[in-house]
């Protein structure tokens, strides 16, 4: 209890103050954490293999392998919510100037799934699988990586779910070190069970259970009625879940919605159109009414703090254009099928808006939201998760899943590699925005229902780097006789 | 964030664009931290390295100018301390629109802190930026994140109605019903130094409310329908009849005399406001007259209902960056009143920290300059007394 | 044509008139109380239309008020009116509430007249909704039901909306919401048979094929019925036009369905099939076959009943008759136990057949008396004229005997002479007589009647071409397609010889002498013509009486014989004769 400065005593004797050392999102009655019980877990997408040097090319399928993953394999190091990095698996490192040779001492005692203990052998193993292009070696109980090319940035690299240690002890089977184990994964759910001899203490849960191809509307429905406890929430659930009284975990807006153009409509005649077209959209609206104020509007590829500069350097603002202006563009032109997946419900509402935006000063717009063959689109609009956390990586990223082509279609100029400096990132990001052949739309968070028969005890169990936190999530006892 | 340049905010959220076409000039930005209130002086160490790179694209003797679109104070000191710098290195800043035009934008990302300049020569676009990292924290093991909690400490109590309170230096200004009085710290305890009362006296709202506010030397006391001005040491202490503007987180007009809301150019009426950081997703939250929080964007537009709550200020976390709010609300079944802490992100309110209940019923809950500590004003029922209470955030050590 | 066949078709004129008549006049009378049927169905079938479309209404309204009163609207109207809170919390809040009172579109507009919520067009929020007026700063306040054009995501349809003005703290909010009106609607309707229903929906500037449903969907053919459609959006007036289809004819009543505007945002049309009628007609028709044949065949049987018992008695007695003609008088007719007139005419006939046998009796035993008293007057004048010259020879001898031996002599020699002539004559008269008598049955064989006749007229040549009488011209006019007969050659040449013996006689002063040969009734006639004096009525009359000559010489047998062979080849002779111009010899034999 601190102390009062002030003379009244009974000022001083009616004051409480409880200071809590853990920031909770439970009720303000704090608990003791309470072991046992499943975690039900909800997720639209399914995910085959947790294997972190699985190629994984659905979107859905990666997101999710990136969620679930940490839980099993853990990195050396991870990135923590204010965006520095935190010691897992290693418990220091050191680099030389240049970045070109990296030494990470491990953490001792660590057990894996199978009882035997994590040795730097092990981990190098791993490493080279999931890294071929460094040099892994060991020292004594420390791994050495050398990176083909100096890097400052390895060890954020090395926070990368993609470079999990996995240790193969056969052909098909992994063996991890996290908090939990693979009990079973089949085609619509995975269990996993607590480690009992987990480093950092066993998780409060006895297994977390995550059933797969769960559409939102059914997540919502077992969310309300109390038969998930972890549920992917759509922006327009929010506020009937909050008016219910439950709770809602967000991460940073890491994911941006963004319009790319076809090849076809990507060369520098139809920039005008591109320009145009760019000026219809309405993202303010977008973000504060169809995303229920979940979301941002995104002009830029990099948000503010991702990226260290406003998108104001990168992005021209375009003025909405008159209809006027837009019909004097040759029809072709002002003719757009805007393409979007089907199975994502948010962005096909996001997508219908742009279509009315755009309608509305003269283009005419078509949403098409195919599930087989269909004709080839003129733009679509791409959701790309923001999974690094420095600007060039995290751009490099985008461009993977927007599409090289893409990229390099709309960016004749400055190269971008693993490292580039900031001015070069400026440059690239504004090279890649100017033609208006790739178009930001909106940020959004991931948004998850946290059930409340869920509580944590340390943190939140989604941090806002979309990590689960699952480890420290309990459930309460009155609630425990579940399947 | 806060950008210099062509940036400006249109109607109902949509970017407006007046590009200064045709013309050589050179817009300048100047990124602010992520904490919308962090000082200037949190990116002054990386101007000299921007200014350099400047000077060195421009060439010595170089004229340009810097568009400034941001009126807020970080920016323009920003603004102000390059200028300064550039001029140090030869460069003219000069006003007119021919010139080049530089523009700065300085924040930080998860790893460093930057500050990028555009250098715009007609259609030639130069960028230069200094950055320096931010130091890489390894937390501890068995760290999840730092955690937060609310530090209520109190400042001072009395009898009469409390309205503000105000440190200057070693000294609390009091401002109550009456007047206002000025106390300084001797052994342990507050002695007043000074008093003056409000002449003539007023009939004051039933839910009076009533601010103070220093303006460079000058003290300023704001009551419904008064101003009244004199100085830290309560000389020249006069009151009129007036409304201004009081120092809220929105645009006002001030209190009217005989209510205790305020209201936005649109008409919309609040009781309380604070400003936000930029994680938040929005600018500004407001208590509206259904106690709704409200989240407002640049332009004054509600983009989010987040909760409810009495009053709200904000304050900022010494220990991390984010947005975070203190409400004051009514604790279900007693006569006492909570204080909550709340991180915004993306428009969604987390609790932060445990609330703390204070003994009575919060009358007063101010952001301060700096937005670093907040003031809560208690109404302790039973002891019928006044309590002033200075609100921050403590960091785990 | 017989009776029989003159009575069965007499009687089936009769059945097909009357059955064509009636076919008709019902056909007639089935169309125009059929037509009368359709227009008193189609009338109430519109108004039957009008008032579901009026029900239709009604049901959007009462769900627009559902949703009105609902707790969700309420409450968001006091939130909105109350606070100003962002309405983009409720963006949303369209759709579930449709869906709830199964409308197929809904908004939630502001005063302003700005889209709140849109449950058919989730996108168009913040957007003013498209019928506040242009230049309006607020939506009109009525409440009412209209039909107006609804744009959807994906098509633009009719749509049947109301309108719900809902107070919303100093403002208010309106609910504009309704149900499309398509195929859905025209499914509700109970139709007759042969009826449909079908919904033009005047949202495109042009007629096309999408805008015409009726119950199962898009109607694949608009052109017949664009014209009508075309009339009713002009005049806005209900209209009725017969429309023919690929298959069909149906008669169209158009109803115009207007806008709040009083525009034409639709139309009814009510079709109501003429197949049926044709159908109708058909039956009519087919049945009036089926009928006119039964009657046909009724007709026949009892044309056949009523012939048989009419025309056999009667065919009976002609056949009697002819008989009768034939001579075979003793024919029976069993047609006399009928009753009625053909009863009587049977025992008439009965009577005439026994009066005429008794009378053919008497009159051949008459004639048999008279042939034989002619026969003896022939024969006692064929004898006497012989006789008398024997007479007196004989007298002579006997007054001789006082004559002197030479004397004697020479009356003997000459009487003798006299006798023995005498006896020829009295000879050949027998002989005649005898022939006649004799004449046997013919031989009948396969011959051809030209060269009869060229065989008979052979034995002329000579004489003809003699010179010692005046010229007698033969022609022969022989038809070489009368084929052949079966006759007795022989015979028939005797008969033939002896006309043309008569002809020649009839032409003392010469003449024309033709005889031909014909195909006739099946078989072939001889005709035998000269250009003599003729024959009177009387000579006619007993030409073929045996002994009956009008020559001086002559036995009177000679038409006998002629008569006697055509009647065993059962022919018929006949004459043609008229008194200076000539006379012309029948003869018509069968082929068989």
């Amino acid at each position: 209890m601190l102390p009062f400065r002030f003379a009244s005593p009974a000022i001083v004797n009616a004051f409480c103050v409880v200071v809590c050392v853990a920031s909770l999102i439970a009720t303000p009655t704090a608990a003791r954490p309470q072991y046992g019980g499943t975690l039900r877990v909800s997720a639209h997408a399914s995910i085959r293999s947790l294997d972190p040097g699985a190629a994984i090319t659905d979107r859905s399928e990666a997101v999710l392998s990136a969620r679930m993953r940490p839980l099993v394999f853990e990195t050396l190091v991870e990135v923590d919510a204010a965006g520095g990095l935190r010691p897992v698996l290693a418990e220091s490192w050191e680099s030389d100037a240049a970045g070109a040779r990296w030494r990470f001492r491990l953490r001792p005692g660590v057990t894996l799934h199978d009882g035997s203990p994590l040795e730097a052998w092990k981990i190098a193993a791993a490493l080279r699988t999931t890294a071929t292009a460094w040099t892994v070696s060991t020292d004594g109980e420390a791994v050495v990586v050398e990176p083909a090319r100096p890097e400052r940035d390895l060890a954020w690299a090395l926070a990368d779910p993609r470079h999990a240690i996995a240790v193969r002890r056969s052909a098909a089977e992994l063996v991890g070190s996290g908090p939990f184990r693979i009990d079973r994964l089949e085609s619509g759910r995975a269990l996993l069970k607590a480690h009992d001899a987990y480093w950092a203490g066993r998780p409060f849960v006895d297994s977390v259970q995550v059933d797969f191809q769960r559409s939102p509307r059914v997540q919502l429905a077992d969310f309300e009625s109390g038969r998930a406890d972890i549920v992917e929430l759509q922006p327009s659930d929010v506020r009937r879940v909050t008016e219910r009284g439950l709770r809602v975990a967000a991460t940073r807006s890491i994911d941006l919605l963004v319009l790319v153009f076809e090849s076809n409509r990507a060369e520098a005649a139809s920039e005008p159109a591109r320009r145009l077209f760019a000026g219809a959209l309405d993202r303010s609206t977008i973000a504060s009414v169809l995303l229920q104020g979940r979301a941002e509007p995104a002009r830029s590829l990099l948000p503010s703090w991702l990226s260290g500069y406003s998108p104001e350097l990168v992005a021209s603002t375009v003025p909405r254009p008159t209809r006027t202006t837009v019909m004097a563009l040759p029809a072709a032109q002002r003719t757009l099928t805007l393409r979007v997946d089907p199975a994502d419900a948010v962005a096909h509402s996001i997508a219908d808006r742009i279509a009315e935006d755009a309608r509305e000063v003269g283009f005419t717009v078509t949403v098409q939201a195919p599930t087989g063959l269909a004709p080839r689109p003129d733009v679509r609009l791409v959701r790309a998760a923001l999974a690094s956390t420095s600007p060039d990586r995290s751009l490099l990223q985008l461009g993977a899943e927007l599409g090289s082509r893409t990229l390099s279609a709309a960016t004749p100029g400055p190269v971008l590699t693993a490292g580039a400096s900031l001015d070069t990132v400026v440059r690239f990001e504004r090279a890649v925005l100017g033609g208006f052949v790739v178009i930001p739309v909106v940020r959004m968070p991931e948004l998850f229902g946290v059930g409340d028969a869920v509580d944590i005890s340390e943190g939140e169990a989604v941090d806002p780097t979309g990590r689960w936190n699952f480890a420290n999530l309990w459930i309460r006892s009155s609630t425990r006789a579940r399947p | 964030m806060v950008v210099l340049s062509f940036a400006a905010v249109g109607i109902h959220g949509r970017d407006s664009f007046a590009p200064v076409r045709g013309l050589v000039t050179i817009g300048a930005f100047l990124l602010c931290s992520t904490a919308l209130a962090q000082p200037s002086s949190t990116f002054r160490d990386l101007l000299p390295d921007l200014a350099d790179k400047i000077a060195s694209t421009l060439g010595a003797s170089a004229r340009a100018s810097l568009a400034p679109t941001s009126d807020e104070q970080s920016a323009r000191d920003v603004e102000r301390d390059l200028a300064t710098l550039l001029t140090a290195r030869g460069l003219r800043i000069a006003t007119d629109a021919a010139s080049p035009s530089i523009a700065v934008s300085c924040g930080e990302n998860l790893r460093e802190r930057a500050c990028v300049a555009e250098i715009r020569r007609g259609e030639v676009r130069d960028i230069v930026s200094a950055t320096k990292a931010l130091p890489v924290h390894h937390a501890h093991d068995g760290d999840v994140a730092r955690a937060v909690a609310i530090e209520a400490t109190p400042l001072f109590a009395q009898r009469a109605r409390i309205l503000d309170v105000l440190t200057i230096d070693e000294r609390l200004v009091v401002l109550d019903t009456a007047g206002v009085a000025v106390y300084r710290r001797a052994n342990d305890e507050w002695q007043p130094i000074a008093s003056r009362a409000i002449e003539p006296p007023r009939i004051w709202p039933r839910d009076v409310r009533g601010r103070l506010r220093l303006a460079g030397s000058a003290l300023e006391a704001l009551l419904p329908g008064v101003v009244c001005r004199t100085t830290p040491a309560l000389t020249n202490f006069a009151c009129t009849d007036e409304r201004e503007p009081w120092p809220l987180a929105v645009e006002n007009a001030g209190l009217d005399s005989l209510r205790n809301t305020f209201q936005t150019p649109e008409g919309t009426p609040f009781f309380s406001a604070a400003s936000l950081d930029p994680a938040a997703g929005a600018r500004t939250v407001i208590v509206d007259l259904t106690h709704s929080l409200v989240l407002m964007d640049e332009s004054r537009t509600p983009v989010a209902t987040i909760g409810t709550a009495d009053d709200v200020a904000s304050v900022a976390a010494p220990c991390r960056s984010g947005a975070y709010i203190v409400t004051s609300a009514g604790m279900p079944g007693t006569s006492a009143d909570a204080l909550r802490l709340w991180r915004l992100e993306s428009r969604t309110a987390i609790q932060a920290a445990t609330p703390v209940t204070v003994p009575g019923r919060v009358m007063a809950l101010w952001s301060t300059a700096g937005a670093r500590i907040a003031t809560a004003i208690v109404r302790d029922t039973d002891g019928d007394r006044y309590a002033a209470f200075q609100i921050r955030i403590s960091c785990n050590r | 044509m017989t009776l029989r066949t003159r009575l069965f078709a007499l009687v089936g004129a009769v059945v097909a008139l009357t059955d064509i008549l009636v076919t008709a006049t019902v056909a007639s009378s089935a169309r125009r109380a059929f037509a009368a049927v359709d227009d008193q169905r189609t009338a109430v079938l519109v108004t039957q239309v009008r008032r579901e479309f009026v029900s239709e209404g009604e049901q959007v309204a009462q769900r627009l008020e559902r949703v009105a009163s609902s707790d969700e609207v309420v409450r968001l109207a006091a939130d909105l009116g109350r606070s100003k809170t962002n309405a983009a919390a409720y963006v949303g809040a369209a759709a579930p509430l449709a869906a709830s009172q199964g409308l197929d579109f809904l908004d939630l507009v502001s005063e302003q007249g700005t889209i709140i919520s849109s449950a058919h067009a989730p996108a168009r929020f913040g957007y003013r909704h498209p019928w506040l007026p242009p230049g309006a700063t607020s939506m009109p306040e009525s409440e009412s039901v209209f039909l107006q054009r609804v744009e959807f995501p994906n098509d633009v349809a009719l749509g049947v909306v109301a309108t719900r003005s809902i107070p919303a703290g100093d403002g208010r909010i309106l609910l504009v919401g309704g149900r499309r009106l398509d195929e859905r609607f025209l499914k509700t309707l109970v139709l007759p048979a042969g009826t449909r229903v079908l919904l033009y929906r005047d949202v495109e500037p042009e007629i096309t094929h999408r805008q015409l449903v009726d119950a199962s969907g898009v109607v694949a053919d608009v052109q017949p019925f664009e014209p009508l459609i075309a009339r009713v959006r002009q005049t806005r007036q209900d209209a009725r036009a017969q429309i023919a289809g690929s298959s069909d004819t149906e008669s169209v009543a158009a109803v115009p369905l207007a806008g709040p505007d009083g525009a034409v945002r639709g139309v009814l049309l009510v079709a109501s099939s003429g197949r049926e009628l044709a159908s109708l007609v058909n039956r009519i028709r087919w049945s009036g076959l089926l009928f006119g044949a039964l009657g046909l065949v009724v007709g026949c049987g009892l044309s056949y009943i009523v012939a048989a018992r009419v025309t056999r008695p009667v065919e009976e007695l002609a056949d009697a008759a002819r008989a009768v003609a034939a001579g075979r008088w003793d024919v029976q007719v069993h047609a006399d136990e009928s009753s009625g007139e053909v009863g009587a005419l049977a025992r008439a006939f009965r009577t005439m057949t026994e009066q005429l046998a008794d009378q053919r009796d008497r009159l051949v035993q008459a004639e048999r008396v008279a042939a034989w008293r002619e026969l003896a007057r022939r024969l006692a004048h064929e004898l006497k004229n012989p006789l008398f010259p024997l007479r007196i020879t004989v007298d002579n001898l006997t007054r001789a005997k006082s004559l002197t031996p030479a004397e004697f002599d020479e009356v003997f020699e000459e009487s003798v002479g006299t006798l023995t002539t005498g006896l020829a004559n009295l000879n050949a008269v027998i002989g005649r007589f005898s022939d006649f008598a004799r004449m046997p049955m013919p031989q009948i064989a396969d011959l051809s009647p030209n060269d009869v006749a060229q065989r008979a007229v052979k034995l002329f040549h000579a004489q003809l071409a003699s010179g010692e009488r005046p010229p007698i011209h033969l022609t022969m006019d022989l038809d070489p397609s009368v084929g052949r007969i079966e006759a007795d050659g022989e015979q028939l040449g005797r008969a033939l010889t002896n006309l043309l013996v008569n002809a020649i006689d009839a032409m003392p002063q010469g003449g024309e002498l033709t005889i031909r040969t014909r195909r006739a009734n099946g078989g072939v006639r001889f005709e035998v013509s000269d250009t003599g004096q003729g024959l009177t009525e009387e000579e006619r009359q007993r030409l073929f009486t045996p002994y009956y000559t009008t020559k001086q010489h002559g036995t009177g047998l000679g038409l006998a014989i002629v008569q006697s062979v055509v009647a065993d080849h059962h022919g018929r002779i006949w004459v043609d004769s008229e008194p200076g111009r000539g006379t012309t010899f029948h003869i018509e034999l069968n082929r068989t």
